[in-house]
């Protein structure tokens, strides 16, 4: 049984990761995920390993065509992480990466809910360590990012202990939408999908990580999501409209953006909105769409943002208003971001143009018109906020004059290998296809789609260069859902403060008044001056003594 | 880059879309929703979605748009 354990590919690489700041020769850290890769293709379709845990049956590891598939790109890009990354003078970031990566393959291939949820936690746990990696300045935005993912975990928990206690079965398949824990487990998984309100921790984290750490974070939170919501969820309609809005509000959002690594991270929420409107589809031609989109994004995503990683690390900036020109001195690192731009675009012979297709084709099968021509509509906006935009602003525009030149070797392998599996896949798309959850029966090379195509994209080109002068990039910053917890509950809690302390005064004022009062009524009546306080004469008292009795007398002779 | 070089690539970029659209007369692009199939419709909508989004962000600008520091007070 501890063999079982041992030979999962995800807990090989949480292991090695556990020992690698231990490694003296950063080059040989790329090995590790190859071996995890072998184990992976040791194991056939329908195994599993079951391990018993108290009165469960965990299901610690089960392979289908859609958990191999999720969990061969996910250790393809760690390999081209490693590589890229050998630079990183900071070997924790590197390690935790591994113990990262490794949680989400062990979810992609758990199959109940107990183990999944066990790895769901130590991938926000591990991720938040990335992000704290970046800079100083980032330990706030990981804490928000925490923040998030613990209040996603804990929705989740309801929903799964709620699901388990109803249907009495742990086993993690699709969720029947009759209860309504199913509707927590979609919420916390839809958080970790960069759904709305909490869109904003994607923007707002990842580009707080280092250069190397930014590459890791886009691969693996939201894309496990996706494989979760295609395995419990295929064909929720809410999801349409989840993923609608997650495709636009990435647009809008990254069109008023300034900082390169943001726009990038704008446009996953983009991205991974695109795939959660075919996972709502749900036909296999619609989840067909979802599982390859999710697999060439992954590269062309983990591409753009290495190409904006090696200019960070060149030249220190971020920001678009201080960068343009670097095609003369950075012409690879430019190159390679032009072919991820276009893979993201969705350009015939890209990795992208075969793999959206397959969601565009889906909503035409099932004839949902306004569907169709929104995500039309989003292609030419992806284009333009991401495919122009982020070559334009950073390599060309005006010459910020900066002094730079293409990154260290091993930085540019894994760009130049990322560059070429972006065309190879799209230009020989039987092999993604092959190894898609179901049998594909599409062909995207037309005369009839490629027109289409380079007709939408480049007439988006038109609009963005005679749009250009309202592009211009201003220094701001973009309000978002997060402004509810980051400003207002500040201002709920200073509003509070203020009030408490006038109130608390008030009342102390009120009470030194009132025992002051007190006091001096005392000492009106019987100080020494007061009434109650003066000394009187005997005769008086003598006096007063006769008037009593004398009364008394009369009384007892006249009643 | 030059006033030349930029004239150039307009050049370039202006006679390839001329000839996408020359090429849409004779190309049979299968129509799905009528409206689909009319000349030149990709890239009229292309054109005209990219418009409309660049309006919608610079209207949501107006109201969301705050200066860099706005958080770090």
């Amino acid at each position: 049984m501890i063999t079982n354990f041992l030979f999962h590919p995800g807990i090989i690489l949480i292991l090695f990761g556990l020992f690698i700041p231990k490694i003296k020769n950063r080059a040989i850290i790329p090995i590790i995920p190859i071996l995890s890769f072998i184990v992976l293709l040791s194991y056939q379709d329908g195994m599993q390993t079951i391990i018993n845990y108290h009165s469960y049956e965990l299901i610690f590891m089960s392979i289908d065509k859609l958990s191999r598939l999720f969990s061969f790109i996910f250790i393809l890009i760690l390999f081209a992480i490693s590589i890229f990354s050998i630079n990183q003078d900071n070997r924790k970031e590197i390690a935790s990466a591994y113990i990262y990566v490794g949680a989400s393959i062990s979810v992609v291939l758990s199959g109940d809910l107990i183990t999944l949820f066990i790895f769901w936690e130590v991938m926000a746990i591990a991720s938040t360590i990335i992000i704290w990696y970046g800079s100083p300045k980032s330990y706030a935005a990981g804490i928000r990012y925490l923040s998030i993912h613990l209040l996603g975990g804990t929705i989740l928990l309801i929903g799964i202990i709620g699901y388990v206690n109803t249907s009495g079965s742990i086993v993690f398949s699709f969720i029947n939408p009759d209860s309504i824990y199913a509707y927590f487990i979609l919420a916390g998984f839809l958080i970790n999908a960069g759904a709305p309100p909490f869109s904003s921790w994607i923007p707002d984290a990842y580009p707080s990580a280092s250069w190397s750490g930014t590459v890791i974070l886009s691969a693996f939170t939201t894309k496990t999501a996706v494989f979760v919501l295609i395995k419990g969820f295929a064909g929720y309609e809410i999801l349409i409209y989840v993923g609608i809005f997650m495709i636009f509000y990435g647009i809008i959002y990254a069109i008023l953006e300034n900082d390169m690594r943001r726009i990038l991270s704008y446009s996953i929420v983009n991205q991974v909105g695109f795939m959660i409107v075919a996972v709502g589809v749900g036909t296999e031609i619609a989840i067909n769409g979802a599982s390859s989109h999710a697999f060439t994004h992954i590269i062309y995503k983990a591409l753009l943002l290495m190409s904006a990683g090696s200019v960070f690390y060149i030249t220190g900036k971020t920001k678009c208003t201080d960068l343009g020109g670097l095609y003369k001195t950075m012409p690879i690192t430019m190159i390679c971001g032009i072919i991820g731009a276009l893979s993201i675009s969705a350009f015939p012979f890209t990795s992208g143009f075969i793999s959206k297709s397959l969601t565009v084709q889906s909503t035409i099968y099932e004839d949902m018109r306004l569907l169709w021509f929104l995500l039309t509509m989003a292609s030419a906006g992806v284009f333009l906020h991401a495919g122009i935009k982020f070559p334009w602003f950073v390599f060309f525009q005006k010459d910020a004059k900066l002094k730079a030149k293409d990154p260290p070797t091993s930085m540019k392998i894994a760009m130049i290998l990322l560059s070429f599996l972006c065309i190879f896949i799209g230009v020989f798309p039987g092999l993604l296809y092959s190894i898609l959850p179901y049998s594909v029966n599409y062909v995207p090379y037309t005369i009839d789609h490629i027109s289409s195509q380079l007709q939408l994209l480049l007439f988006s080109g038109l609009a963005f260069f005679i749009l250009l002068k309202y592009l211009k990039r201003t220094l701001t910053i973009t309000l978002d859902f997060d402004w509810f917890w980051r400003k207002f509950s500040q201002l709920i809690i200073n509003e509070f403060n203020l009030h408490l302390i006038k109130n608390i005064s008030i009342s102390f004022n009120k009470c030194t008044k009132l025992i002051n009062k007190s006091i001096e009524t005392l000492h009106k009546h019987n100080g020494p001056s007061g009434i109650l306080g003066r000394s009187w004469p005997t005769g008086n008292m003598a006096l007063w003594t006769t008037i009593l009795l004398g009364s008394f007398l009369l009384f007892y002779l006249f009643w | 880059m030059n006033s030349n070089k930029i004239r150039m690539l307009w050049i370039v970029f202006i006679s390839i879309l001329i000839i996408l659209l020359i090429s849409d007369l004779f190309i049979h692009r299968h129509s799905y929703f009528e409206i689909d199939g009319l000349f030149a419709f990709p890239s009229i909508f292309g054109f005209l979605s990219c418009i409309l989004l660049v309006v919608i962000s610079k209207i949501i600008g107006i109201f969301l748009k705050r200066s860099e520091d706005y958080y770090d007070n």
